[in-house]
């Protein structure tokens, strides 16, 4: 408290001590912190009151060391990129390109259904979360930067949620997130940085042996270049090394390679909804057919099914497919490997079996309804 | 322990001299029994500020024969008579009008009473109860303040104004620090420094119209006002003035880009009911009932009403989860179903003849 009201008394004197010693400084030369908390205090005090709580203001990084200055500041719309993070946090930085992380946003901006969405509304769906590629205050928000809020499931879940990538909702269904919920200790039970960041790492893609995106089977590198079988294996083993804190080996390995049977499973029954969708496309009873529909942004006139189909100006029974690769297919697996039943099963198996229900049921109506019209 | 019992006692001292009106007003005469027969409330009511300042049954129930005649309900007049500015707030918002716009909803008059009362009267009840957020008998502004008092109206899928929220970055933050001041909370921004007028600074009623608690069209300076007034009250707290009006234009845009799928689902099913494939007289939107409708009016109901909602009020809540994968993918996916629909409609009308 005392250090906090010391800070606080040199941010309200230096300024004053500024004005009479002479004229503002001039930008080329390091602004004092003063100078920006002189209006910051008022204006925006709860990011104030934020960095003052926070580790940052304890160790002297104030506003300019990373804002720089105010026209800087400005041009960026207070934005702060990785790279001056690393100039302190080099591990950290370091860690963080070698995740998936560190490309979210280009790879966003090259995916169809980015592409689909109207331009000026971009802004508030995809770009929200791919962002993250850009700052390090997605998680450690700001301007407390906080590392226990960082560790915290709530960090993650406010991307990985939702009927795309559940990751939340899977490990709070699961007997790990169970626990976690109630002692909120993560030596009893894991919270998603023990198995994603152990130890710290900034790289989340640690230990994951499946992706990307959860919608196509191979594993790639961050250049999108297949990995290797002995890579996909030693992934594996470290992921392994995580489980083995409180599981035997064995166990761990014999739990994820069942999740690897349920992923097999999904993508077979996957494969049987396209199959159905095929054959209605070769008898010619696709509507609107791919030559009288808006051109998919990357693949051009034609049917796309699962990644990177879109979910808009499609045939119903494509829009079907959508939802049982996109939305159920994902819980199925990932959840396979989160270990929620309720989510693999209820809201990820079941589903895919009724949408094939649901697939199989239009294909034959649109035989029945408009097999004649074609003729 | 000690303290609540010397309390009490002086309670029970005061009570069975001060309130004397008649017999059974007496304070003693509540507890006598209430102590042991609905000992919850009671022992909520004793570690509340009421009971502190002498706040105590007969002051808000007047008389066991009232009391039992209104089932212990106590209107928000009652309140007001202390808490003289917060009633006049609450009656400025639109909590203080919710059920009368119930009662006139064709879809509560077309629900069987006893679904009535277990569905909508048992949040539109607020204009009558201000227990709904502080709730009995403890009535504590610090739950009131907090986000779980407003989630068990606003939540689920007509409104999951909960959901938005907790999976926005503001939600985020204060779940794990529970500290208003390092990100908002539900009242921060729609409850700024207190007021009970929960509609300062939104511009639209729940179904996107501009437009006041009396249903008068709000002119675009007024709502520029309103706009302005949330900004600089709440989002200047934190964020810079260019940042900040960016993403209300862009929610701007969300909530007219929905609007747009709409008009689009709607133009396909008027097609249908001037080609009489539909009887006329279809109700769309605003006023349309989720039952005993055509399976294509079905789909535009939870167009409209779920994934519509979903979309913009996500979008102004900044949780891309909702504003995206449950409002604007499903919006795009029913219209796709929509349409296929009326195509088979048509056909099958088409066979029939």
């Amino acid at each position: 408290m005392r250090c906090f009201l010391t800070i606080l008394f040199l941010f309200v004197m230096c300024p004053s001590l500024i004005m009479c010693i002479g004229p503002l400084k001039k930008t080329e030369e390091p602004i004092d912190p003063g100078f920006c908390m002189n209006c910051h205090q008022g204006v925006t005090p709860g990011i104030f009151q934020s960095w003052a709580e926070s580790k940052h203001a304890k160790k002297g990084v104030h506003c300019v060391s990373c804002h720089v200055d105010h026209q800087a500041a400005s041009e960026q719309k207070s934005m702060v990129f990785p790279e001056k993070c690393g100039e302190c946090h080099k591990k950290e930085l370091a860690d963080f390109r070698k995740s998936r992380h560190s490309i979210g946003f280009d790879r966003m901006r090259i995916q169809g259904e980015y592409l689909g969405i109207p331009q000026e509304i971009r802004a508030a769906f995809c770009e929200r979360c791919h962002i993250i590629q850009k700052r390090c205050n997605s998680c450690h928000t700001s301007h407390k930067f906080s590392v226990k809020e960082a560790r915290g499931p709530d960090a993650c879940g406010s991307c990985h949620l939702g009927p795309d990538h559940p990751h939340k909702e899977m490990y709070e269904t699961s007997l790990h997130g169970t626990i976690y919920k109630v002692t909120q200790d993560p030596e009893r039970a894991p919270r998603c940085v023990t198995c994603h960041m152990p130890n710290g790492t900034h790289d989340s893609s640690f230990g994951i042996a499946r992706g990307p995106a959860g919608t196509r089977t191979e594993v790639v590198d961050l250049k999108e270049v297949p990995i290797s079988e002995e890579e996909v294996a030693k992934r594996r083993k470290e992921m392994i090394g995580v489980c083995s804190k409180c599981h035997s080996k064995r166990f761990a390995q014999e739990q994820l390679e069942n999740a690897d049977q349920v992923k097999e499973e999904g993508f077979q029954l996957l494969e049987r909804g396209k199959e159905a969708i095929l054959e209605i496309e070769k008898e010619g009873l696709i509507f609107p057919p791919v030559t009288e529909r808006m051109p998919h942004p990357t693949e051009g006139r034609a049917m796309v099914l699962a990644d990177p189909q879109l979910y808009i100006g499609t045939s119903h029974i494509e829009r079907l497919f959508f939802t049982m690769f996109k939305f159920h297919n994902i819980r199925v697996w990932k959840s396979g490997y989160h270990f929620s039943p309720a989510y693999t099963h209820g809201q990820g198996w079941a589903e895919m079996q009724m949408d094939l229900i649901d697939i199989k049921e239009e294909a034959q109506k649109l035989r029945d309804l408009f097999k004649e019209m074609k003729k | 322990m000690l303290r609540r019992v010397t309390l009490l006692l002086i309670i029970l001292y005061a009570g069975s001299f001060s309130v004397r009106v008649s017999a059974e007003e007496k304070i003693g005469d509540c507890l006598a029994c209430h102590q042991k027969d609905t000992r919850g409330i009671f022992q909520a009511w004793v570690n509340s500020k009421h009971a502190q300042k002498g706040v105590d049954c007969i002051t808000c129930h007047k008389n066991h024969d009232e009391a039992r005649l209104k089932k212990s309900a106590v209107e928000p007049e009652v309140c007001g008579k202390c808490h003289k500015e917060k009633f006049y707030e609450f009656h400025q918002g639109r909590h203080s009008v919710t059920w009368e716009r119930m009662k006139e909803h064709g879809q509560y008059k077309a629900l069987p009473r006893s679904l009535r009362k277990a569905f909508c009267e048992r949040c539109h009840s607020i204009q009558n109860k201000c227990n709904s957020c502080h709730t009995s008998h403890s009535f504590k502004p610090e739950e009131a303040r907090e986000p779980e008092a407003c989630k068990k109206c606003h939540t689920g899928l007509a409104g999951p104004h909960d959901e938005m929220y907790a999976s926005s970055l503001h939600g985020t933050i204060y779940a794990a620090e529970k500290n208003p001041v390092r990100a908002p909370n539900c009242v921060t921004c729609h409850m700024h420094k207190g007021n009970h007028n929960v509609s300062s600074g939104i511009v639209y009623d729940s179904w996107g119209d501009p437009v006041d608690k009396e249903g008068r069209t709000l002119a675009p300076v007024e709502q520029e006002e309103i706009r302005k007034q949330m900004i600089k009250n709440v989002c200047f707290q934190c964020h810079i003035k260019s940042l900040t009006l960016e993403r209300f234009e862009l929610a701007d845009q969300v909530k007219k880009g929905a609007k747009e799928v709409l008009s689009e689902a709607e133009k396909v099913i008027r097609e249908l009911e001037q080609e009489g494939i539909l009887p006329p007289g279809v109700e769309l939107g605003k006023n349309q009932l989720h039952q005993e409708t055509s399976r294509i009016e079905a789909l535009y109901y939870r167009m409209f009403r779920f994934h519509n909602i979903y979309t913009w009020k996500g979008a102004y809540h900044f949780s891309a989860d909702f504003a995206h994968w449950y409002g604007w993918a499903h919006l795009q996916m029913s219209l796709i179903e929509i349409k296929e629909e009326a195509r088979k409609l048509r056909e099958m009308n088409r066979m029939k003849k």
